[in-house]
């Protein structure tokens, strides 16, 4: 049982980590740039109430298939002001509490544990990729973190009816539950090398999650599988922006992503568990460690993510690298000064994770107020059923704000995306007029809107191509609009 | 009613799991059956039909096939589209027809003596009953009734004479086999001579020099014409990724799971692991290799399955949840398959257009198309291809599918010119499917050239299918 001064300190995790969340969310007037699919799907819920299959805007014209479940929270908490920043930032903060419970499992120490929840909370990857951000991973993180608890708990308690809630509610929101799978196909291997053998109950929860996850595969990406096979795990990514998205791992991204503390001590912590106590918990956060390396290794999800994944991982191990330390210094002369360690593991979890999440926090990849005036103008003052043709991470505004795009970053599914990539490099490079009006008349395209972001992608500050067919319509600062009227 | 209760204790079925097993296999045949038209889905079936009535038009041993690949060395002794070509001629029965009543027939006895050899190795009712509705509802099975399920059926017989130790009569088979589908007979009686060869037999079958022979032959062409592509193996092989007739995945993880369970650290067992491991990654270079690892996995599976509900559970939610996961995925793969078999070519249209071909172009006439589409120009058309799909001991593969390929995608006459030349190519044949697969737009590659070329002329279009003339 947790005594009143734990709960307290770890209400107090909770209270910081989402007002920590919130202030910096509300710097900023706009979410990031990958917020956009959600609320757009989320939109669609609030009109349809059933996901749809067919989108008419998106690549003007696609097949697409998303579980829905987290569009539907956000559909359905829309009463709430803002509910885009608080509803991720929410779920976030209460994951801390799930890193803190699984921290006790392992380490039996309440102050390790409360450090781990810290340590986790400021993760300074998480941070970037989260944190004013419309996540899918706010929501899909605690759910597999959860899972992991309970998985750890069966071995005592019967669990199994809330283990199906939370399975089923984690494959109808992103397809990373497949990270558990292989983590749980894992985790049976590791105990078998060292010859612990799986308890029981867990090994029932294992089972199941394993076979129910590949149906929910089969169901949720049938249209995929059917047409481009097990090359579905590819996702169908341009070619040119492959070597960006599936980058090899480089230590020094690895260290500042994850902070140097909780590296230290998550492997201190994996070392101790595995070596010495062998505890099976900690060979279980071990698989999910060890199926984010394959799938990293493999370049099958985004490096930002795998990084983030093992950051947390390492974040909740922390606590029993913490527990380590703390036992071995009350067993030495130095046993007098344990508060004082406590207090400087708290003043460098604050120098390497805290201090680097708030840099991260103040630096967050959004459009700006200028960029948002061009997408506003677009809206306003051109019909619906313009095609747009922006920059891929565009795309979901543009079909927020109810037009068509050529391209945009879902690209599971989606018709012929390498080609349509390279088209857009054409269309915004080019200076042959001649070259930029086959891509127009091949798509259709109304508009094309050149933005701070796409500035900077394509490396032109506007079109190098003129004709009388091409008009500015809209000009600021950081972003033009072009019409096409022939 | 009689007859099949004695049946069913023939097979150790109870009356009411036989009615069953028979029911799912008249259910399994319409849903199979609703396909429109008469033609069977896929391109391999059309190698066999075009075979026999290559041999009805001049009824001596197939040695050198005319069609394929402009011309070419056959690869396989044919036995069996002989005797079809026979029964048809002496039958006046169309060779189609032929082929359907005698694929119905084989898999009808494929699934008996699927059941005789479950009694032999005196397995209980239930896991018998199992086994078999897992086989009816498996997509390589249900794919052999439009091809291939005499090689089923020569498998089972195969074991089934193995288990019953009736050697001179397996020695028989094992013979023809190879005279029929020489890989299969290669990798199936390899797999039972690990079998024999503990046996202690003093009876070596003569059939092995046959088999001997093949083997040499067949090493001595792996490699030089041969791709792998795993992923597109993969694709192949699991049912579920791309609803081709492979596995389902529900069927091998149970497989997986009961060779854990029924492991014993013995030298039988261990050769049945690895018996199952080498068919399957065979099965990655060869999907007919799936008609051998078919029922085994079945067999497999069925034990697994019932294993996992047999077993105790402290959850007994969590158990009912899983088994019925595990069956309903089954019977998903086993509908994906059935629903991409009804909409898979050829199709109407696509036949449609073959005829015209074959109608309107001399007899001479070499025909560009994706290697794919090979099969069906030989038999619809009657006319040459380029490349098709059955490459063994075929001529400069590697070189005409890099052809091919480089034919599509170029927008330079010079080098299409070339090529139409070296083949001698007359017509182009694409489908709306292929120009899918190929092609984003219509002024590329191909098209591009098809598009503004003087010397080619839209021969033929309907609203699947277009044929362009090149003009000499």
């Amino acid at each position: 049982m947790l005594n009143s001064k734990t709960i307290i300190l770890l209400t107090l995790i909770f209270v910081i980590t989402l007002s920590f969340r919130l202030y910096f969310s509300f710097q900023y007037e706009s979410l990031s740039t990958e917020s956009y699919f959600h609320i757009y799907q989320s939109e669609k819920i609030k009109n349809n109430i059933i996901p749809q299959n067919y989108d008419e805007l998106s690549y003007s014209g696609r097949l697409i298939s998303y579980p829905p479940l987290f569009h539907y929270i956000l559909a359905s908490t829309s009463f709430i002001p803002n509910n885009y920043k608080i509803i991720p930032a929410l779920l976030f903060a209460l994951s801390s509490v799930i890193a803190f419970l699984i921290s006790l499992r392992i380490s039996n120490s309440k102050w390790a544990s409360l450090l781990s929840a810290l340590l986790y909370s400021f993760t300074p990857i998480a941070v970037k990729q989260t944190l004013n951000s419309v996540s899918i991973y706010s929501l899909a993180l605690p759910l597999i973190f959860l899972l992991v608890y309970l998985t750890i708990i069966a071995k005592e308690k019967n669990i199994s009816k809330y283990f199906i809630l939370i399975s089923v509610l984690l494959f109808f929101s992103h397809p990373s539950f497949l990270i558990l799978t292989l983590a749980f196909i894992l985790y049976p291997l590791l105990l078998k090398l060292v010859n612990i053998k799986i308890n029981e109950n867990r090994k029932e929860v294992i089972i199941f999650f394993i076979i129910l996850s590949l149906l929910a595969v089969l169901l949720l990406f049938r249209q995929d599988l059917s047409q481009i096979g097990f090359n579905t795990i590819f996702q169908n990514i341009p070619d040119q922006i492959k070597h960006n998205y599936f980058r090899s791992i480089n230590p020094v991204e690895i260290i500042s992503g994850i902070g140097l503390l909780t590296l230290i001590f998550g492997l201190i912590g994996i070392s101790n568990g595995i070596f010495k106590s062998k505890q099976s918990s900690i060979f279980l956060i071990s698989s999910l460690i060890i199926s984010t390396f394959i799938l990293l290794l493999f370049k099958l999800i985004d490096f930002n993510i795998g990084i983030m994944i093992l950051g947390l991982s390492l974040a909740i191990l922390s606590s029993l690298g913490m527990n380590v330390f703390f036992t071995y210094i009350s067993k030495t002369k130095l046993h007098k000064f344990k508060l004082f360690f406590i207090l400087l593991v708290l003043l460098l979890a604050i120098f390497t994770s805290v201090i680097p999440s708030m840099v991260s926090a103040s630096n967050i990849d959004v459009f700006s107020k200028e960029e948002i005036e061009a997408f506003a103008f677009l809206r306003e003052k051109t019909s619906k059923l313009s095609t747009v043709a922006a920059f891929s991470i565009e795309g979901h505004l543009i079909n927020l704000i109810g037009r068509s795009n050529i391209i945009d970053t879902y690209y599971l599914g989606a018709p012929a995306t390498t080609e349509r990539f390279n088209d857009l490099n054409i269309l915004f490079k080019t200076e042959l007029f001649s070259a930029a009006k086959q891509i127009i008349d091949r798509y259709g395209v109304d508009y094309i809107l050149l933005t701070k972001h796409g500035k900077m992608f394509y490396n032109v500050e506007k079109l190098n191509y003129q004709d009388k067919c091409i008009k500015e319509v809209f000009r600021n600062e950081e972003a033009r609009i072009y019409s096409t009227e022939c | 009613m009689k007859k099949l209760e004695s049946i069913a204790q023939n097979v150790s079925l109870t009356k009411n799991q036989a009615i069953v097993v028979v029911l799912v296999f008249i259910l399994v045949l319409i849903l199979f059956n609703l396909r429109p038209g008469n033609y069977p889905p896929g391109e391999n079936s059309y190698l066999s039909l075009k075979l026999s009535k290559e041999f009805l038009k001049s009824p001596s041993l197939i040695i050198k096939d005319n069609l394929s690949f402009s011309s070419r060395q056959n690869n396989s002794f044919n036995l069996w589209e002989i005797i079809i070509a026979l029964i048809s001629k002496l039958t006046s029965l169309s060779i189609l027809a032929s082929y359907k009543i005698f694929y119905l027939l084989f898999a009808v006895l494929s699934l008996y003596l699927f059941l005789l050899i479950l009694n032999h190795l005196k397995f209980s009712n239930n896991l018998n009953f199992l086994a078999a509705i897992l086989l009816i509802i498996s997509p390589a099975f249900i794919n052999s009734l439009s091809f291939n399920s005499l090689i089923l059926f020569l498998v089972l017989l195969s074991s089934y004479l193995f288990l019953k130790s009736k050697f001179k009569l397996l020695s028989f088979i094992l013979f023809i086999f190879p005279l029929i589908s020489p890989l299969i007979a290669v990798v199936s009686t390899g797999v039972l001579a690990s079998f024999l060869l503990r046996k202690n037999l003093k009876y070596i079958p003569p059939s092995f020099l046959t088999i001997f022979l093949y083997v040499i032959l067949l090493i001595s062409n792996v490699g030089k014409n041969n791709y792998f592509n795993p992923f597109s193996a993969l694709n192949q092989v699991i049912s579920d990724f791309g609803f081709y007739h492979g596995l389902s995945i529900f069927l091998l993880i149970p497989s997986i799971y009961a060779l854990k369970h029924i492991w014993k650290n013995n030298a039988y067992y261990k050769q049945i692991f690895f018996s199952f491991i080498l068919l399957l990654i065979l099965s990655l270079f060869s999907t007919t290799i799936l008609l051998i690892f078919t029922p085994i996995a079945s067999v497999l599976s069925a034990i697994g399955i019932l294993y996992l509900h047999n077993k105790k559970w402290n959850s007994n939610i969590l158990k009912i949840i899983t088994v019925a996961v595990i069956l309903f995925g089954i019977c998903l793969s086993t509908f994906n398959f059935i629903v991409f078999n009804i909409t898979n070519l050829p199709d109407e249209n696509l036949i449609n257009g073959l005829i015209y071909l074959k109608d309107n172009s001399p007899e001479d006439s070499v025909i560009l198309s994706d290697p794919s589409r090979g099969h069906w120009i030989n038999y619809f058309a009657e006319r040459k291809d380029i490349a098709d799909s059955n490459t063994f001991l075929a001529p400069d593969v590697k070189e005409r599918l890099k052809d091919i390929d480089k034919i599509f995608k170029t927008r330079d006459i010079n080098e299409f010119n070339k090529i139409v030349n070296k083949y001698k190519i007359s017509y182009i044949f694409l489908d709306s499917e292929l120009k899918k697969q190929l092609w984003k737009t219509d002024d590329e590659g191909l098209l591009f050239i098809l598009k503004n070329n003087p010397d080619t002329i839209r021969f033929y279009k309907n609203s699947k299918v277009e044929i362009w003339k090149i003009l000499r």
